[in-house]
């Protein structure tokens, strides 16, 4: 076990490396030229561009630049950004504590009750109780974000916050309040995930046990006499974990990005929103940043995915 | 009467008097906007909704009046010297920086050398005439301009733009630090609000603070930034928030179906245009892409323009809250805009006998007009926002007709400025202008000056005659000589095309009836209603 869990961290390593190097080209291949931007949309004179080419050093040689880049990052100097002329760092991590708070929630949330809902459908596949749940979960899996979104702030106006993470009127409130407060703004977005990502759990999990359902070893469990509840949890969900798993690691990689429809429309400040910004205006620190802050998620993500599936299964191999 | 009961009485007299005095300021007035603002440095921030909060922070020499009006704000009084040149101002002594300190002349001086000498950001367009500023005493500050510049131009430009910091908080910040991160707390003016809390792209706080000419009648106000503008409708509706400033069209009539809601629409500085590739050296490259070389015959960007239903496009995108564009300069900018220009309506026969004339026929018979070369009449039009699209297919349609092929994308901003000043590889784009108080700014944008890698300048256009008009408007002696110069530079634009104005857009802004009153007739055309004076005049209603 300890040289596997080695040689994932070893390969992640390898894949970090890579993300590294990426991440300072890759943004620099967009067209147009971020500081003649900056110098438009802030209206400043001519005499500005080589200021300001100073100040966020990219007047040097492209080289120069990626060994700075280098440096700062072991220092998890992030650089400034040029449009909130602040530290990259510490905005990034405000706004991803914003959407893993709210990802969090809806994440395991939708894992659980897709989870319920699959074992149920795989259950009692063929008949009137899976077709409900299987319409259900294809519906939810094919809505969109936005819309959804829109729907509940529409239907829930007045009763919940329509957006944002907290009310603007309430100044210095005590801690149990503002968690009131910070719940009531949670709601509506996490419902609006959570029946997004629930889908995808359900179809899963019941096509995974429809098919393990089919099995000889169940059959036999069957006829020792076993009960179904004994039958799921002993046999049937750890071998149907196994691309549960794979499909929540994967999910992550993804929810960050698609979380962007949810931030914008209850106006969450949350790093998908950031990052979307950060490209319309070419601000390449915040783009630098939280491409890394996300990739590094990512790779964390699936190195203990890697983990969790020896545990789960000791056959597996890399 | 005894003594005792005199002095009861004269008691309750002083403690009446005091309590009439003391302003009586109730509520949060809770404003919604979709401008995403990421810093309130005045350095480096420069949305529109962000000056129009700025100016309740800061005071300049002169403000807007409730209606957009220059009027002395700071200044008591000003001299003016025989040439022109010297204006020496007597600035009010009861002006208070927020942190009471007392704002003086000084500071003044200060702010305006602070500026030119660093050449600071967004202001130093404001400062290109003044060639000196000194504070003579206390209260006396002396400009000396470099030349004679028109009164009307420096009321809303020099003297109403360079706002008064103070002294003892910037004097030790170099220019480096000016437009880096500033705490808030040292972001303080002589204006009726003061910052209190910032959060990028979700709110601003501001608290009232006692200013001479009038009184915040709310203790705070808050501005929310929303994600969308469908948030932002939902949060009024739901009373969320109080205003709602620049709503899109299409919602207005959802919200007058609400009776706790009203809508007031008012004429702005801010149009919608077709930009033609003008960058003159383009063409001379003969490229293989852009710009397609029929686009610098002024008659081919004509016949287009005769194919250009703006009515229909009113209705259907704007929905009837905007006019067909003209003239370069928006109505709203009163008798500077030139009216007399004859509007190019909407006529396919008077767009084809244009092309006729000029020789571009359909030889292959394929539907598409060609040039004497040859090269078929296909343009391309890139634009960054999804109505100008729809703009542009319709267009596409009836140009159709015409026998010019129009093919319409969708382009983000930043890579569609790529190909304006930085490589001019383009051939027709949709944009948008909001002008400032003074025309100085939308007449700039033409001139050769800003054109540039990092000048203002999209579409390229160099004409020397009218940048000798655009020097010379800034120096007339009246109003009326001033006008014929900027009718002529109009009358240039027409002629030439390197813009054709789509539409004169109008400021749509919502309130909820049942939460806020105020004077709303107030409001102009730069801010709406973010106009100084009529959120001074904001009550909430209890």
């Amino acid at each position: 076990m300890r040289a596997y869990v080695f040689k994932r961290v070893l390969g992640a390593l390898g894949t970090l490396l890579a993300i590294i190097v990426l991440n300072f080209f890759l943004f620099r291949l967009m067209p147009g030229d971020p500081i003649k931007l900056l110098v438009r949309s802030e209206r400043l004179p001519a005499t500005m561009v080589t200021r300001l080419e100073k100040l966020y050093g990219v007047d040097k040689p492209l080289a120069t630049q990626f060994a700075l880049y280098l440096r700062n990052l072991v220092t998890f100097d992030l650089g400034t950004s040029f449009k909130y002329k602040a530290p990259v760092a510490p905005i990034l991590m405000k706004r991803l504590g914003n959407t893993i708070l709210l990802l969090l929630a809806s994440t395991i949330l939708a894992i659980v009750l897709g989870i319920v809902l699959g074992l149920i459908a795989g259950w009692f596949r063929g008949r009137s109780p899976d077709v409900s749940i299987l319409t259900f979960g294809l519906f939810t899996w094919s809505m969109p974000t936005f819309w959804l979104a829109m729907i509940f702030v529409v239907a829930f106006r007045g009763v919940l916050p329509t957006s944002g993470m907290a009310d603007p009127l309430l100044q210095n409130p005590p801690f149990l309040t503002h968690v009131a407060d910070l719940a009531r703004h949670i709601i509506m977005p996490t419902m609006v995930l959570t029946i997004v990502l629930l889908g995808e759990y359900i179809i899963l999990t019941r096509n995974e046990l429809s098919n393990i359902l089919a099995q000889d070893y169940i059959k036999t469990a069957k006829a020792k006499g076993l009960s179904s509840l004994n039958i799921i949890r002993r046999h049937a969900l750890r071998n149907a974990s196994l691309p549960l798993v794979s499909a929540a690691a994967l999910s992550f990689a993804f929810i960050i990005g698609g979380a962007v429809q949810t931030e914008i429309i209850f106006s969450w400040p949350g790093i998908g929103r950031l990052f979307y910004d950060a490209a319309l205006a070419r601000d390449y620190p915040i783009l630098q940043g939280a491409f890394y802050v996300l990739s590094l998620s990512v790779l964390l993500v699936n190195v203990l995915t890697d983990i969790a599936y020896k545990y789960i299964d000791p056959r597996v191999e890399y | 009467m005894t003594r005792k009961a005199v002095l009861i009485m004269l008691l309750l007299l002083l403690l009446g008097t005091v309590g009439a005095m003391a302003q009586v300021r109730e509520g949060t007035l809770v404003i919604g906007t979709t401008t995403q603002i990421e810093s309130i440095n005045p350095f480096t921030s420069v949305y529109q909704v962000y000056f129009g909060t700025m100016r309740w922070v800061y005071d300049m020499l002169y403000q807007k009046d409730g209606y957009g009006e220059p009027i002395p704000n700071l200044a008591e009084s000003v001299e003016v010297s025989e040439d022109g040149l010297v204006y020496t101002f007597k600035i009010r002594e009861d002006a208070v920086f927020q942190d009471n300190t007392p704002l003086t002349a000084y500071d003044g001086a200060f702010s305006f050398n602070y500026i030119m000498e660093n050449e600071l950001g967004f202001y130093t367009a404001y400062v290109a005439p003044v060639e000196s500023v000194e504070a003579l005493d206390k209260y006396t500050l002396q400009i000396v301009l470099n030349q004679a510049v028109t009164r009307s131009w420096l009321n809303k430009n020099t003297f109403m733009w360079i706002p008064f910091f103070p002294e003892h908080i910037w004097k030790n910040r170099t220019a480096e630090e000016a437009v880096g991160e500033v705490p808030i707390d040292e972001l303080i003016g002589s204006g009726p609000l003061q910052w209190v809390e910032f959060k990028a792209n979700e709110l601003i706080r501001m608290k009232a603070h006692n200013w001479t000419h009038a009184q915040p009648q709310v203790e705070q106000i808050i501005m929310r930034m929303f994600a969308s503008s469908s948030s932002m409708i939902e949060a009024l509706k739901a009373g969320e928030i109080d205003l709602a400033f620049s709503i899109p069209e299409a919602v207005v009539n959802s919200l007058l179906s609400m009776q706790q809601v009203s809508v007031k629409s008012s004429p702005s500085y801010w149009l919608e245009d077709i930009i033609y590739n003008s960058y003159g050296p383009a063409y001379e490259e003969c490229r293989d892409s852009h710009p397609h070389p029929a686009l610098q015959d002024t008659r081919v960007r004509r016949a287009m323009s005769w194919a250009l239903d703006k009515e229909l496009l009113v209705n259907l995108i704007h929905v009837g809250f905007a006019t067909p564009g003209n003239q370069w300069l928006p109505p709203a900018y009163g008798e500077l805009s030139n009216t007399s220009l004859e509007p190019i309506g909407y006529d396919i026969d008077k767009a084809c006998e244009i092309l006729d004339e000029a020789g571009y026929k359909d030889s292959d018979g394929d539907g598409i007009r060609e040039m004497e070369s040859g090269l078929p009449l296909e343009f391309d039009l890139w634009t960054p926002n999804s109505d100008q699209v729809n703009t542009g297919e319709i267009w596409a349609n009836s140009l159709k007709d015409v026998g010019i092929k129009l093919n319409v994308s969708l382009m983000d901003g930043g890579t569609l400025w790529s190909h304006m000043p930085m490589s001019w590889d383009f051939d027709i784009a949709i944009w948008s202008w909001v002008g400032e108080a003074d025309i100085n700014f939308l007449l700039s944008v033409l001139t050769c000056e800003q054109v540039s890698s990092s000048g203002w300048s999209d579409c390229g256009y160099c004409n020397p005659e009218y940048d000798e008009l655009f020097g010379a408007q800034r120096t007339a002696k009246t109003f009326e000589e001033r006008k014929e110069i900027v009718w002529k530079m109009q009358e240039i634009v027409y002629n030439e095309m390197p813009y054709d104005v789509l539409f004169n857009v109008q400021w749509l802004d919502a309130w909820r009836n049942d939460q806020i009153k105020g004077n709303f007739d107030y409001g102009d055309a730069s801010y709406s209603l973010l106009n100084k004076y009529f959120i001074l005049s904001v009550k909430k209603i209890q």
